[in-house]
């Protein structure tokens, strides 16, 4: 079988049939497949973006369900259990304080007044459990950028 | 004084490409060549002030003159060279002049390499469209991202190099993927000219092709680099998060394979043609779109929506450079009808056209799954968020389908297969698939996922080889040459469908990391004192000793453990955490021993004043294969875009080979 | 001042690279960027036979309305003889 490829076929007879339904119906059934693939994934993928007030006025429904979170993280609460690796904290935000834990190394970021969204379930004693926590370069960093870099 | 001078040769930049933009299509228009001589010296004159105000930009930056804003937020003063250098692309405003610079080389280069009687037609609109889109980001630098904004006064000390980004990889990282958007413009601009001059795309096609893959190595060699620096820098064993970011690049790369496939079918068979045309124009809004959800700010993984008025901007030209090229393409659709049909499933073009509407189906995946937290807020006043495990249950299965056609379309033959030609060549590979998972489910690893996995990587491979074979063995048969000397050859004369397997092979490689190290990866964590021994995982690891050191940069904490194998082999590994003076932050490095069966990858989690110290220990099988297989893409990349070795005339119809 | 003096000579030689090849223009060939179709139809002025191009209404040379004119005689064509009805000549050149 010859592999290499010819110049375009412009010598091939023009047939212009128009292009079966076969076809049609096949890139319909791709198109199904991965509409189906992307409703049925969200189930149980979502996590609803709540403040701390609104996870707290959901009271009892908001057990268990997945969540985020972001506030920013008050240094005096933290303390890290180094040898089991679990960290406690409060993430505060403008409508309240949240304590925290999460099972796992201290991240880099991890500091007083750093930027946190935590993802994960309310506990049934108040406590989140972050299952995941993402942080944001700290805000010192940019306040000290702010604060000399006045523009003209 | 010298940064003003950078900012009015942007200035001048924006006028002459403006210019250059108007004059083209009026030339061309009302055939008057003078005034298309004026907009070719307006199209060198833009490039010249961009490459100038690039100069400057780098001069600045070695000079570390901190009273322009973007040098003072990018160096410091004990930034080593390497980093000041790469600070160029480093923020937004850089890496948008960086992006123009990109742009107006290679217009230079099509203004030089597009001369030949055949591209006269096109090459008035291919110039006018690059230099549009250069105007558009001149102006996003005069205005709202000017990197020559100036503060009030000269700190003694700039912010430097976020340490976490003080890492090879980060030096190369940006730019590559920036070459690689701004290398997408040209083929976009081919099909653009391709539209207003009226000119069959069969025609001109054939020279994009060289684009597109340069283009799309760029592009392949930034997702790679940045998924192993995630590797080896984030330090959580990870190398993909599907954040935003990751997604903005990936997005546009799977439309862009789909592009190349296209294109390969448009050049083969002159079918494909709208696809083809349609896939270059939104390879290149994804590229725009990645770039702005880059360096823009406004898709986030914690605070979403920090509005500036570049997003509005780039949402402006997006929606017009879409929509223009789109509408324009559909108004001169006939130049782009097919000449005749699909002739059946059971062919390499339906092949390449499932496979196409797979990776658009994938793209398509991730930028919905990007934009969501996007969307919900805009419907429902509330951010939902979507985590990883939404992209494995989606992505994963089209990506799984992709790859089996990788092993059945090579051996489709153009325009109608037999069942029974297909089974004939597909016995050896399926048989080896099989043999794979039995030997799998035999040594006790049974997991689904890496059964399905192995045994398609398997019969993938198994296929691709069989290619090559027989494509040897055909060789050696008609020229009577030895077996290398028949592979080097029949691989030298169809260096495009033999690139393209040994990209995919690439690919496979890449799947093994992905199944090897997605199912089997192994976790321990424990705690050590200096001089204690611990067997873990099949290893022996000693903590050696702990270092407190101090540096000008930063306070070093290590712990040097010596690791050893039973047999024999042993390395030290040093993690390390080191606390950065200049930003106050934490910077931890891993230590990684990397073999082909497994990564043994050492985290150190935490640590006390004497040394007691917190380990994590990951076992990651097969991670190595996926940088190999990274490197094997590019080579096959490499292979497929290498020009023919007889330089044909280019007056000389460019549509064949090479 | 400075750099006010440097901008402004960078925007001259921008202006000037800009505005040479137009000032330059009519006296150098023009190689027209046409489409690389061959040039077979062009006509020719019936009055000074100056080559003319498919979509040129009056010759360049001499000002005559380029319309279809014998060549040899100057009599107005339909455009589809082949000998013109005044002369005889035989017509070349189709549009």
């Amino acid at each position: 079988m010859t592999t290499e490829g010819r110049a375009h076929d412009m010598e091939m007879p023009a047939v212009s049939k128009p292009r079966p339904t076969k076809f049609i119906v096949g890139g319909f059934i791709i198109v199904a497949v991965v509409v189906y693939l992307i409703v049925s994934s969200l189930g149980g993928s979502t996590a609803y973006y709540l403040t701390v007030a609104e996870l707290r006025a959901k009271g009892p429904a908001a057990v268990g369900q997945k969540v985020r979170v972001s506030g920013v993280v008050d240094g005096a609460t933290i303390q890290y259990d180094q040898q089991n690796l679990i960290l406690r904290f409060d993430i505060v935000d403008n409508s309240g304080r949240l304590p925290v834990v999460y099972h796992g190394p201290r991240p880099d970021m991890f500091q007083d007044q750093a930027e946190a969204v935590v993802e994960g379930k309310l506990n049934a004693d108040g406590v989140f459990e972050a299952s995941n926590l993402l942080l944001k370069c700290p805000s010192k960093y940019e306040a000290a950028a702010t604060a000399t870099a006045s523009p003209r | 004084m010298i940064a003003d001078i950078g900012y009015g040769a942007l200035l001048l930049a924006f006028l002459s490409a403006g210019y250059a933009a108007l004059a083209f299509v009026l030339g061309q228009r009302r055939r008057y060549p003078e005034l298309i001589r004026s907009a070719e010296n307006g199209f060198r004159m833009a490039a010249l002030w961009v490459a100038a105000s690039s100069l400057i930009m780098l001069y600045l930056l070695v000079s570390r003159d901190y009273q322009v804003r973007y040098v003072f937020e990018h160096v410091s003063n004990t930034l080593p060279l390497a980093y000041v250098l790469s600070a160029f692309w480093a923020g937004q405003e850089g890496s948008l002049l960086f992006w123009l610079l990109l742009v107006s080389m290679a217009g230079l280069v099509v203004l030089y390499s597009q001369r030949d009687a055949a591209a006269q037609p096109l090459r008035p609109y291919l110039l006018a469209t690059i230099a549009i889109v250069q105007t558009f980001m001149a102006l996003v630098l005069i205005l709202p991202s000017n990197p020559f904004a100036l503060l009030a006064n000269r700190p003694a000390d700039g912010l430097g190099l976020n340490p976490l980004l003080e890492n090879v990889g980060m030096i190369f990282h940006p730019p590559t993927l920036f070459i690689g958007y701004a290398l997408y413009t040209i083929p976009f601009a081919f099909v653009l000219a391709g539209i207003l001059s009226g000119q069959p795309s069969d025609a001109w096609m054939a020279r994009v092709r060289r684009w597109s893959l340069m283009a799309w190595l760029f592009l392949s060699i930034g997702i790679i680099l940045g998924a192993w620096w995630a590797y080896i820098e984030l330090g959580w064993g990870g190398y993909w998060a599907w954040d935003p970011v990751e997604n903005s690049s990936l997005i546009p790369w799977l439309v862009g394979t789909a592009a190349l496939h296209s294109a390969a079918v448009q050049s083969r068979r002159g079918i494909f043609r709208t696809w083809t045309a349609v896939l270059n124009i939104l390879t290149f809004g994804l590229c725009i779109f990645a770039t702005f959800v880059t360096r823009s700010g406004v898709i986030q993984s914690v605070h979403a929506f920090e509005r500036s008025s570049l997003g509005w901007y780039f949402a402006a030209f997006l929606a017009v450079a879409m929509a223009g090229s789109l509408g324009l393409l559909a108004a001169r659709r006939r130049a782009f009808a097919d000449n005749y049909a699909l002739e059946s499933y059971l062919s390499r073009e339906a092949g390449f056209l499932i496979g196409n509407l797979l990776l658009v189906g994938a793209a398509t995946v991730v930028f919905l799954g990007t934009i969501f937290p996007a969307i919900t807020e805009l419907f429902r006043g509330q951010q939902v968020a979507l985590d990883a495990g939404f992209y494995n249950r989606s992505f994963g299965p089209i990506g799984l389908a992709i790859i089996l056609l990788f092993g059945v379309c090579p051996v489709l033959l153009w325009r109608r297969t037999t069942l029974a030609q297909l089974a004939r060549r597909l016995i050896v590979p399926a048989a080896i698939a099989v043999l794979t998972i039995v030997v799998l489910i035999v040594i006790g690893r049974r997991e689904p996922i890496a059964l399905v996995g192995f045994g398609s990587v398997a019969f993938v491979a198994g296929n691709i080889l069989m290619e090559f074979g027989r494509g040897a063995l055909a060789r050696m048969r008609s020229a009577g040459e030895n077996p290398v000397t028949a592979l080097l050859r029949v691989v030298g004369r169809d260096r495009r469908r033999y690139g393209g397997l040994i990209v995919h092979l690439g690919v496979l490689l890449i799947v093994l990391g992905v199944v090897g190290s997605g199912v089997y990866k192994q976790e321990y964590q424990t705690v050590m004192k200096p001089g204690e021994t611990l067997d873990i995982a099949g290893y022996t690891v000693q903590y050696v000793q702990y270092v407190d050191q101090e540096l000008p940069d930063k306070q070093r904490f290590a712990t040097i453990l010596r690791v050893s194998r039973p047999n024999g082999a042993a390395r030290e590994l040093v993690p390390e955490k080191n606390f950065h003076w200049n930003v106050e932050q934490w910077v931890s490095e891993v230590a990684v021993w990397s073999r082909p069966a497994e990564d043994f990858y050492v985290i150190l989690a935490g640590l006390s004043s004497d040394g007691t110290a917190t380990f994590q220990f990951l076992q990651e099988p097969l991670m190595l294969w996926m940088w190999i297989g990274g490197g094997v893409m590019v080579l096959g990349t490499l292979l497929a875009w290498w020009p023919a070795g007889e330089r044909r005339r280019r007056s000389a119809s460019d549509t064949a080979e090479g | 001042m400075l750099p006010i003096i440097i901008f402004l000579l960078m925007a001259g030689l921008t202006v000037f690279m800009l505005v040479y090849p137009l000032w330059q223009g009519s006296s150098a060939a023009r190689p027209l960027p046409a489409a690389a179709a061959p040039r077979a139809s062009a006509g020719k002025c019936a009055t000074c036979g100056r080559a003319l191009e498919p979509d040129e209404r009056f010759c360049p040379q001499c000002g005559t309305p380029a319309g279809l004119r014998c060549p040899q005689c100057g009599r107005a064509l339909a455009g589809d003889e082949r000998f013109c009805p005044g002369c005889g000549t035989k017509l070349e050149g189709s549009r």
